[in-house]
């Protein structure tokens, strides 16, 4: 008998404990491995989500070197990209630089993250006047791991998008896409308790190829139903989630599709190759994937309205 | 130049098939194209939700930051992006 997911949460979780502070960490979302390498006195430690998907430490994807330094000033270089909040993206002679600060600390960077223009490896410096140096850090805080994530996706490798996936009891794996309130959360909610279902995210899905097909990989960033697996499915069904008086299903041509996949992705919007190699890679998911418009209920028979139309 | 000449000799075949590909093509009926009848291209207008796109603002309230506290008391968030 296939076991829920749910009942499988009720076994003992990992813990920070068991995922304890280090000088070297590294962890794999979506096949790319992080890195870190703590120096000097710096000890880290990971958000208690990400003890699922920890690896054996060594070399990864993107190699990062974490210290602490003495103060930080705002680059001088030229700036990239103003994200409106906590980040901001400077060009480098050999690549980039993310200068982090908040009005609420005065004008002065309390992270700065350096990395080579491939993504493949960088250095991240922590200002010892706002951090507690005594304690222990996880330095790839939000908003830092995901940036570098959609960085280094944007290179050929995939798009992360705003969803919640799951893989049914038959092996199918659903996306559904939505900003803020569309209903992720509710929609993986709904599936929880099925039995042999996996709900990857709640809130970021990474999208991939592999062998020729398009795959979607769960990741530690989860929204409010809390759930984060390291898990993966092959991606059979997209639907664009709306709240509904009825569950309904509207299908849409592939241009379509793929516009729409668009607004729900995390794009570098400073890189106009980032974001070609993104309407690209969108364009074959859509032309591969079924795409559709859902509009659900949310109680139990949103799930068998998708059950029935993937029978 | 003997070589020169002769690159510039299969250059001409390479357009010279190309052209009477496209002659082919141009001269099929319509009705028995496979792809069926001619669309324009649309515009289609989608909207973006940049505070979310950019991942500038909180995503949970449980995030984190300096000082050992939360990113609300980095940023004052006041949007949750989840």
């Amino acid at each position: 008998m296939q076991e829920s997911q749910k009942t499988f949460k009720q076994r003992p979780e990992l813990t920070p404990e068991s995922f304890p502070s280090a000088t070297h960490l590294s962890y794999q979302i979506g096949g790319i491995t992080f890195a870190l390498h703590a120096e000097g006195d710096l000890l880290l430690s990971p958000e208690r989500e990400l003890a699922a998907f920890a690896v054996r430490p060594g070399s990864g994807d993107i190699d990062l070197q974490v210290s602490w330094a003495d103060s930080l000033k705002v680059p001088s270089s030229t700036l990239l990209f103003h994200s409106g909040g906590l980040w901001s993206l400077f060009a480098e002679p050999n690549g980039y630089r993310f200068s982090f600060l908040s009005p609420l600390l005065g004008m002065t960077p309390y992270k700065e993250a350096w990395l080579d223009s491939e993504f493949r490896s960088g250095r991240v410096l922590l200002s010892r006047r706002f951090f507690d140096t005594e304690r222990p850090v996880y330095p790839l805080e939000y908003p830092l791991d995901e940036l570098l994530m959609i960085h280094r996706l944007s290179r050929g490798e995939g798009v992360e998008v705003h969803a919640v996936g799951i893989s049914d009891e038959n092996g199918r794996g659903h996306l559904f896409l939505g900003h803020s309130g569309a209903g992720k959360s509710t929609t993986a909610r709904l599936w929880l308790d099925r039995p042999g279902v996996r709900i990857l995210s709640d809130d970021r899905i990474i999208l991939r190829l592999r062998d020729g097909q398009v795959w979607m990989y769960g990741t530690p960033w989860h929204g409010d139903a809390g759930i984060a697996s390291p898990d993966s499915a092959a991606l059979t069904g997209i639907y664009l989630l709306e709240h509904g008086n009825s569950n309904e299903q509207f299908p849409l041509p592939p241009g379509r599709a793929a516009a729409e996949l668009f607004t729900r992705s995390f794009v570098t919007h400073h890189s106009g190759e980032g974001i070609r190699f993104t309407l690209e890679f969108l364009d074959r998911v859509a032309r591969e994937v079924p795409c559709s418009i859902f509009k659900f209920v949310p109680d139990e028979s949103a799930v068998e309205a998708i059950c029935r139309a993937g029978a | 130049m003997p070589q020169r000449r002769m690159q510039l000799a299969r250059y001409d075949v390479w357009i010279t098939e190309k052209k009477t590909m496209k002659e082919e093509q141009d001269i099929q009926p319509l009705d028995q194209d496979p792809k069926g009848a001619y669309e324009p291209p649309k515009v289609i207008r989608v909207s973006l939700r940049p505070e979310e796109a950019v991942l500038g603002h909180c995503k949970v309230t449980g995030a984190g930051g300096p000082v050992g506290g939360s990113c609300v008391s980095v940023m004052a968030c006041k949007t949750l992006g989840s």
